[in-house]
Parts: C-alpha cells; sequence; structure tokens
C-alpha cells in the first residue's frame, strides 16, 4: 500500500490545522454560514437532513487494517457507531457534530486519510478494480496509475473550482470491474501491438440526470504521456464547459454538444502545445509502484479447504459465490457482502469494521478494498485460510453469500438522509432482499444487479443496474421508476424505462414480476442482462402494466 | 384548481450539531410538536426573513403541513421531524431517544 511522504503528511495536516481554526470561527460568529459552507465542503462537511456528513476519501478503496479500525473508533467515539460505504468506494459519517469535526479529521491525518476533495467541483477520488494486484486478467496495477493522479490531482491550482465535480476510473484487466464508461474520464491500461504499456483514455461518460457512456478520445497513450494529457483534456473542459447551468457543466454534456472528434482536436492541440510540466519522473514513477509491489504470498496447501466445504455447505456456497480467482491458484480474492438479508447496503458498524480489520491483518496481508458495490474485498486470501476466515465474518454477520446476486443491491442513502433525495432508497432494498432472502433461489435466478438511486443525480447507479430504480416524488408521492438493461462493464449499456411508475409498497412485487418473465423466457445458461437484451422490453413490460391496460 | 393555501411551521438545521429545529415563537426546539404554527407562508414570510439572519440555525424554510392532523405534509419533512431514517438503522441499544414529534401523517 501506499504510504504517505512528508508532502503527503504535512498537506494534511495543515489543512485540518486550517480547517479546525476556520469552524471555531464559524461557532463564534465570525463567519457566516454563507462564507463557511464553501469551506466545510472543501472538507467534505456536507449538511444533510438530520445531522452533518462528513465523506471521508479512500483512494481507490485501499484500506489497512489499521485504518480500518481508526474509522471503527471515529464511528464509536465521534459518530452513532457506524459507517456507510458509497459507490465512490469511500465512507459516510452521518451524524457528527460540527466542533468534533476537526479532531475526527486529525484521528484520519493520524493513519494517512482525509476528507479534502470529497465534495465540489473538483477532482474526486480516482476509483479502480476492486481485485486490482490480485486479478488473473490485468496486465499490471491499476493502483500505480491511481496513485500518480491523486497527488497530481490533490489540490491542483488550475482544477479546484471547475464547472463541476468530475470523476476518473481506472482499470487494468480485460474484464472493466471500475464501471470506467460511466466515469467523465475512464482509463484502461493497455499493451499496444509493441507490447508496450500505456492507457486507452476515455471520456464523457456519467451518470446523473443526463446518462452517457464514454467515447475513447486516445485509443493509446504512451505511459509517460499520462498526466500532461489529462491536464489537457482537463483545460479543455475548463475552458469550454458551461458555468450557466450546473446540470449542463459536467463534461460529458461539453463531449456531446462539442462532438468527441471537436474535443478531441482541441484536447490534442493543446497536449502538442507542449506544457509537460506534469510527466513525473521515472524515479518518481518507480517510487510509487515500489508502494504496490505484488506481497510475496507462501504456498499454502488446499487440501483443508476440501474436507471443510463438505462439511459446511454453507460454507461451501459462500465460497463460491463470494470468491474470486487469485493470479496466484492456492489463493483467492473473497468479497465480503455488506448487505445481509435486510439490511442496509454498505453500513457497517464499528464492530463490524475491527472484524474486518482483523480478517485483513490475518488472512489478507493486511489489506482489503471498498467496492463501488458498497462491499468490502480481501484481496489476498489462501485457500487454506478460508474456513478460518468465514467463521471470523459470522461472528458479526459478515457472511451473505449473496455477490452478484438479487440481494447484493447499490443503494444510496437516499431520503432517510440526504437532503436532496426525493424518495425512499434504503427501505425499497431492504424490502426486496427480504421478499428474495432465499439463497437458493437467489443462485438460481443467478447475476442480477438492481441500483437504486433517490432521486435524479444517480448516486445508486440505478442507469446501469440491470434493474434500475429511480425514487421520485410526484405530487408529494413517491413514485420509483424501473429501469432495464442498464450494465457498467466492457459491454456498457444504459437501461431502458419500463413505463410509468410504481408506488413504494409496490416495488417488490415489480422486481417478483421481472425476475418470474426473466426465469420463464431464459434460456439455459442466460443471465437476466443476457435474456433481456435477446428478447427486449415486450414481454417485461406486458408483464408489468398488462393488467393496466 | 387553486392550490389549497396550507398551514406552515418554521425550521431550520442547528449549527452545532445540524439537527432539525423548529421555531417555536421564542426560540428554536428539536421538539416538532412546540412548534409556532402559522395559517400560510404568506403569514410567515416576516418571519422568515428575520429567522434568515439567525447564525445559529442554517437554511431556514417553511414546511407545510397537513390542516387535518397538523403534521408535516411532505414525506422528506415527517422523516425528518421523526428525527432518523425511517428504518432501525442502528442495533436496538443505539437507538438515540427521540419524544414529543408531530407525528406523521
Amino acid at each position: 500500500m501506499y504510504r504517505y511522504d512528508e508532502f503527503d503528511a504535512q498537506i494534511v495536516r495543515e489543512r485540518v490545522a486550517e480547517f479546525r481554526a476556520q469552524v471555531a470561527r464559524r461557532i463564534d460568529g465570525s463567519l457566516t454560514e454563507e462564507e463557511f459552507k464553501p469551506l466545510r465542503l472543501m472538507n467534505g462537511l456536507y449538511l444533510q437532513l438530520h445531522a452533518y456528513m462528513l465523506r471521508v476519501a479512500i483512494p481507490y478503496g485501499t484500506l489497512s487494517g489499521r485504518q480500518m479500525r481508526q474509522l471503527a473508533m471515529i464511528a464509536e467515539r465521534w459518530d452513532r457507531g457506524y459507517g456507510h460505504f458509497t459507490t465512490r468506494q469511500n465512507i459516510q459519517f452521518n451524524w457528527p457534530v460540527l466542533r468534533d469535526v476537526p479532531d475526527m479529521l486529525d484521528a484520519l491525518a493520524e493513519v494517512e486519510m482525509h476528507a479534502i476533495q470529497t465534495s465540489g467541483n473538483c477532482i474526486r477520488n480516482t476509483t479502480s478494480d476492486p481485485f486490482a494486484g490480485a486479478a488473473t486478467d490485468e496486465i499490471e496495477d491499476p493502483r500505480i496509475t491511481c496513485e500518480l493522479i491523486r497527488q497530481w490531482s490533490t489540490l491542483h491550482p488550475e482544477f479546484t473550482f471547475l464547472g463541476r465535480k468530475f470523476k476518473i476510473a481506472v482499470t487494468a484487466a480485460s474484464q472493466d470491474r471500475a464501471a470506467i464508461r460511466v466515469h467523465d474520464i475512464g482509463i484502461e491500461i493497455v499493451r499496444n501491438a509493441a507490447g508496450e504499456t500505456g492507457y486507452r483514455v476515455l471520456v464523457g461518460g456519467g451518470q446523473g440526470r443526463t446518462p452517457m457512456i464514454a467515447k475513447e478520445l486516445r485509443g493509446f497513450l504512451p505511459r509517460e504521456d499520462l498526466l500532461p494529457y489529462l491536464e489537457a483534456a482537463l483545460r479543455v473542459y475548463n475552458l469550454m464547459g458551461r458555468r450557466d447551468n450546473k446540470y449542463k457543466a459536467r463534461i460529458k454534456i461539453l463531449v456531446h454538444e462539442m462532438g468527441i472528434e471537436r474535443y478531441r482536436e482541441m484536447v490534442e492541440a493543446e497536449f502538442a502545445s507542449g506544457d509537460r510540466g506534469a510527466a513525473p519522473g521515472t524515479e518518481e514513477l518507480a517510487r510509487i509502484a515500489a508502494y504496490f509491489a505484488p506481497p510475496a504470498l507462501t504456498p499454502r496447501p488446499v487440501d483443508g479447504v476440501h474436507a471443510a466445504r463438505a462439511a459446511h455447505p454453507d460454507f461451501a456456497t459462500w465460497v463460491d459465490q463470494n470468491g474470486h480467482p487469485h493470479r496466484q491458484d492456492d489463493h483467492l480474492s473473497v468479497t465480503v457482502s455488506l448487505k445481509p438479508v435486510g439490511g442496509a447496503p454498505g453500513d457497517a458498524t464499528s464492530e463490524q469494521m475491527r472484524v474486518l480489520a482483523e480478517a485483513a491483518e490475518r488472512f489478507s496481508q493486511d489489506e482489503m478494498r471498498v467496492t463501488h458495490e458498497q462491499n468490502i474485498v480481501l484481496p489476498h486470501v489462501a485457500k487454506a485460510d478460508l474456513f478460518a476466515l468465514w467463521s471470523l465474518l459470522r461472528t458479526q454477520g459478515l457472511d451473505a453469500a449473496n455477490r452478484g446476486l438479487v440481494t447484493d443491491i447499490i443503494a444510496c442513502p437516499g431520503l432517510d438522509y440526504c437532503a436532496l433525495a426525493t424518495a425512499r432508497s434504503i427501505p425499497v432494498a431492504q424490502a426486496i432482499s427480504t421478499r428474495f432472502s432465499d439463497l437458493k433461489r437467489q443462485r438460481e435466478i443467478g447475476p442480477l444487479a438492481i441500483k437504486i438511486s433517490g432521486c435524479i443525480n444517480a448516486c445508486g447507479h440505478h442507469h446501469v443496474g440491470h434493474i434500475g430504480i429511480l425514487g421520485l416524488d410526484k405530487a408529494g408521492v413517491e413514485s420509483y421508476q424501473i429501469t432495464l438493461g442498464g450494465e457498467p462493464a466492457n459491454d456498457a449499456s444504459l437501461g431502458e424505462r419500463t413505463g410509468p411508475g410504481f408506488a413504494y409498497d409496490e416495488v417488490p412485487e415489480v422486481i417478483e414480476t421481472l425476475v418470474t418473465t426473466y426465469l420463464s423466457l431464459r434460456q439455459t445458461g442466460e443471465t437476466f442482462l443476457q435474456t433481456y437484451r435477446r428478447v427486449g422490453m415486450p414481454p417485461f413490460k406486458e408483464a408489468l402494466y398488462a393488467d393496466a391496460a | 384548481m387553486a392550490r389549497r393555501t396550507l398551514p406552515v411551521i418554521l425550521t431550520a438545521n442547528d449549527l452545532m450539531d445540524g439537527d432539525a429545529v423548529w421555531w417555536t415563537g421564542a426560540g428554536w426546539s428539536r421538539t416538532i410538536g412546540l412548534a409556532r404554527r402559522f395559517e400560510s407562508a404568506k403569514d410567515a414570510a416576516p418571519m422568515l426573513e428575520t429567522l434568515g439572519q439567525d447564525s445559529a440555525a442554517i437554511g431556514v424554510y417553511a414546511v407545510e403541513l397537513d390542516p387535518d392532523t397538523d403534521a408535516p405534509a411532505l414525506r422528506r419533512e415527517a422523516i425528518r421531524a421523526a428525527r432518523e431514517p425511517s428504518f432501525a438503522y442502528l442495533p436496538a441499544a443505539a437507538q438515540p431517544q427521540t419524544a414529543g414529534r408531530r407525528e406523521a401523517a
């Protein structure tokens, strides 16, 4: 894992001290709320429906046991004993008190964490593949590139006040698990015909009220050109992007209106103009890369796991469902689901965080990843340790064997927490999860990604859910719009609306109808998405609306 | 059809802890049941403007009430009035105490 150098540490400490003084001046009345609001937002402090909310950055979702324990302590000491892991691979605390926030930030700084650039119109936390460094299908660890971008984008003077927020994702695998096609900039680490490693750069993807799939900006960019090229891409956006209407200010709108060809021409011209100041030296690249050197994994016998599987069918199911192939045969990457039946997706209590920390320390090279699907990945688990790991996780209800299934639901905080939301999300997820609680049935249904947003801003990624659910307010009543066929990966697509929305109480039955329809239509081995793509909307629409016709 | 005029109460978030608070006529309270009721948003407008200058309360605005129940007309405000999410978000032992609510419609 990356460790702060003296510059990182100094930046974070100075920022906390600065914010402490700002909070004191707000409390003594020297600063008005109008003056204070942009300052608190630059430090990740929002004001939500019931309380302040502190959003903490988790760079590319990577955490150590020590960091997770500190998050547990912060949740317990200054919040209500839990945190919410987000689709940006971050964590949010929902109940901090203003005067405590500087102390929370100091506690984060102790473990090389902060809340800078988790809000505002700047470059946000760069996200990545949760199986980075462990997956069988990657060219290299994408977090080296993520860390390079993190350092470059932190407090970047030119890009601190962009027209809108800016999100970058990086993958190095043949299977996109970082949703790069729905990011402002998506970066894929690739090899060219000469065998050189470089970058394929996508631009103009995004969700929100105007969802778009990213377009290719450059098919192959030499490694050393990445930061100068990103600077060129952002500079053109910063100059040409709209600032008169926040709903049209994201780069996707600029690229759409200008056309990818014209945008590319401008970026290439800017890039060619010769500003190479951002390019890192080879020494710096090597320094960063050294932090992500693959851990030395001692070969371990795997015989014991077979006996444990035979003796404990629940364990065997959990391994099959939540395990992901590792580059070393005697290891697995394991997804720890934060989606127990009836639970709030992405929430973890302090006790659960401590168990996750212990699990990482004992069984996964002291490392874990927050996924954009709101789960935790332990990337390097020896198969020989799987049973001990499962037994540990079970003590805190962290053994749900539902990765990628109908109950592995992404949900934004929704109307229960969020000041922007127009409808509840979490209770809808809980009701669906309860409805489909039978694990045997979930596995019969197969891969099915349900994603729920409580407003048009789409924090719950509903546009790219196989089944997307968007909660809206219709004349004071919650109404849920259903979309089908969304997908965030290599063959990305945006979901299509089924038709008129449904009432809050109707949603679980709607999902049941969609699932039943799929099961009646599917061919052998077909997933929900594959069936939908083969048969299209009509049979699903018929099933949902026939009675209303 | 003309929109029905609804009674309102005034609300904000407390500076220190972000709690939802309601204007009682004499100060801010965390108990919605103590909120001063105005017959319409128009009636509340002068006080709304005055309270907008209060540095201890953030983002003052008017909340419409259901005239039959005197509870917030919108679910958003009903959830906010309950001062916690609408689902059991914590183990029972950790649930905060809430009292004196103007119950949701």
